[in-house]
């Protein structure tokens, strides 16, 4: 029998993409303290079902997908035991500006603005990371780009 | 996704992302030249995507921490099922005589008499082995604590600097007695900075020190093999120092640096290599 070829140490790349995989698990969940929570399961997990990949997707498109599907469950989870207690509070006030970006931008907006615009994905790669339409998704860019221009041209009043 | 654009600003943001044809894109263009009002909304998106594009490189700058790192590099891994092709089995039935029940027991009988002779006969000593514990681990214990004190030094971190390689290579060889090459790790955006000399697991350790773009240590000790056992490149953390150890000809190696590091190992088999 043929030795099976030597698999390079999938810990050793996810390592490298940690701090994407932060990034957009803060664009998901938009709370910075479920975030680690978040990608060490997604990362527990690829690692686990490491044997079985055979490298035919790239390794952030297989996390972002991990990601979004554990974040959902995890929001599912939190609205059921939050229902009929306390509303959350609102977390926008004395953010870094590079937090406000989260906050801004619409329900899934922000997730898919930063797959399509910044890590470089095209509608289709997108769309089957979120489990959406491509059409949804440039509804999202769209959506996401309207509402930063309308922040750029409120903070060019304010300091006006 | 016609539907999706009707408007040139629309439209404009999936040519932004690539996704209109050359016709579309040249019908968008030549709107965008007779409209100055779509224009500036247009290139007010453009902004918009400038300032996005921003912020989200921002969130990369943010420290990851160390447990997280710690958490992934430690994750197990699946255990890989191989199944090996079997001969078929030929099936023996054991139909045991008098004769080998009565052999096999006194054979049984003797072995488990000389078992309890041997064991009850030894004296309950504790032998030198017993109280110096395992070598191997006392070596890495020294390296770890010797890295966690030294790495953290900014004005003595070495005893010779980097420009007196070649008085480096003969003083560590002859206190070593390992015959070594300084390693050019620059491609590696490491910079060699210089070398020192302890001890670890009672036996003279050399170290060569580098520095990389982060200006974090990382450091490569040597030492005479004691028992050259295993082989094979092992890698193990030991809070937020992580070693790669591994198993020379003549010598023992351990490279160390931060265990956030996730090329420790490529770079120690690039230096098993070269050194």
């Amino acid at each position: 029998m043929e030795p099976a070829p030597a698999r390079p140490d999938i810990r050793r790349d996810l390592v490298a993409i940690l701090p994407r995989l932060r990034r957009f698990a803060l664009a998901l969940c938009r709370d910075e303290s479920r975030v680690d929570t978040l990608v060490t399961r997604a990362c527990e997990d690829a690692v686990l079902k490491s044997s079985a990949w055979r490298g035919d997707v790239p390794l952030e498109v297989r996390l972002f997908t991990g990601l979004r599907l554990l974040a959902r469950k995890d929001a599912q989870k939190r609205k059921a035991g939050e229902q009929g207690t306390r509303a959350r509070p609102n977390v926008t006030h004395n953010r870094p500006t590079s937090r406000l970006i989260i906050d801004t931008l619409p329900n899934d907006s922000a997730a898919v603005f930063l797959l399509c615009a910044v890590e470089g994905l095209g509608y289709r790669d997108a769309a089957a990371i979120m489990g959406t339409t491509e059409d949804t998704i440039a509804k999202s860019m769209f959506t996401a780009r309207r509402a930063l221009s309308a922040l750029a041209t409120n903070t060019k009043e304010r300091r006006a | 996704m016609a539907d999706n654009r009707k408007n040139p600003e629309s439209q404009f943001s999936a040519q932004l992302d690539g996704q209109l044809s050359e016709a579309e894109s040249a019908a968008l263009d030549a709107l965008l030249e007779s409209d100055p009002q779509a224009r500036a909304k247009v290139e007010a998106l453009r902004q918009a995507n400038e300032i996005g594009r921003q912020q989200f490189d921002a969130l990369l700058k943010e420290p990851v921490s160390l447990d997280l790192v710690r958490s992934i590099k430690t994750a197990s891994e699946p255990r890989r099922a191989v199944q090996f092709p079997e001969a078929p089995r030929r099936k023996v039935r054991l139909k045991p005589t008098l004769v080998t029940v009565v052999a096999s027991s006194l054979l049984m009988f003797g072995l488990g008499a000389g078992a309890g002779y041997m064991f009850g006969a030894r004296p309950s000593m504790m032998t030198y082995a017993d109280i110096a514990g395992d070598p191997s681990k006392a070596w890495l214990d020294d390296v770890t604590s010797h890295y966690r004190l030294f790495s953290r030094q900014s004005r003595h971190l070495v005893e010779l600097p980097a420009n007196e390689s070649a008085h480096i290579v003969e003083w560590l060889m002859a206190t070593t007695g390992v015959s070594f090459r300084i390693p050019d790790l620059t491609e590696d955006g490491l910079e060699f900075i210089g070398a020192r000399l302890y001890s670890a697991g009672g036996r003279p350790v050399g170290q060569l020190v580098y520095r990389n773009r982060d200006s974090e240590v990382i450091a490569i000790s040597f030492a005479k093999s004691l028992a050259p056992t295993d082989t094979e490149m092992r890698e193990v953390i030991r809070d937020d120092i992580g070693l790669v150890t591994w198993q020379g000809l003549q010598a023992s190696y351990v490279l160390t640096g931060p265990s956030s590091d996730a090329f420790l190992d490529t770079l120690a088999a690039k230096v098993a290599r070269i050194i």
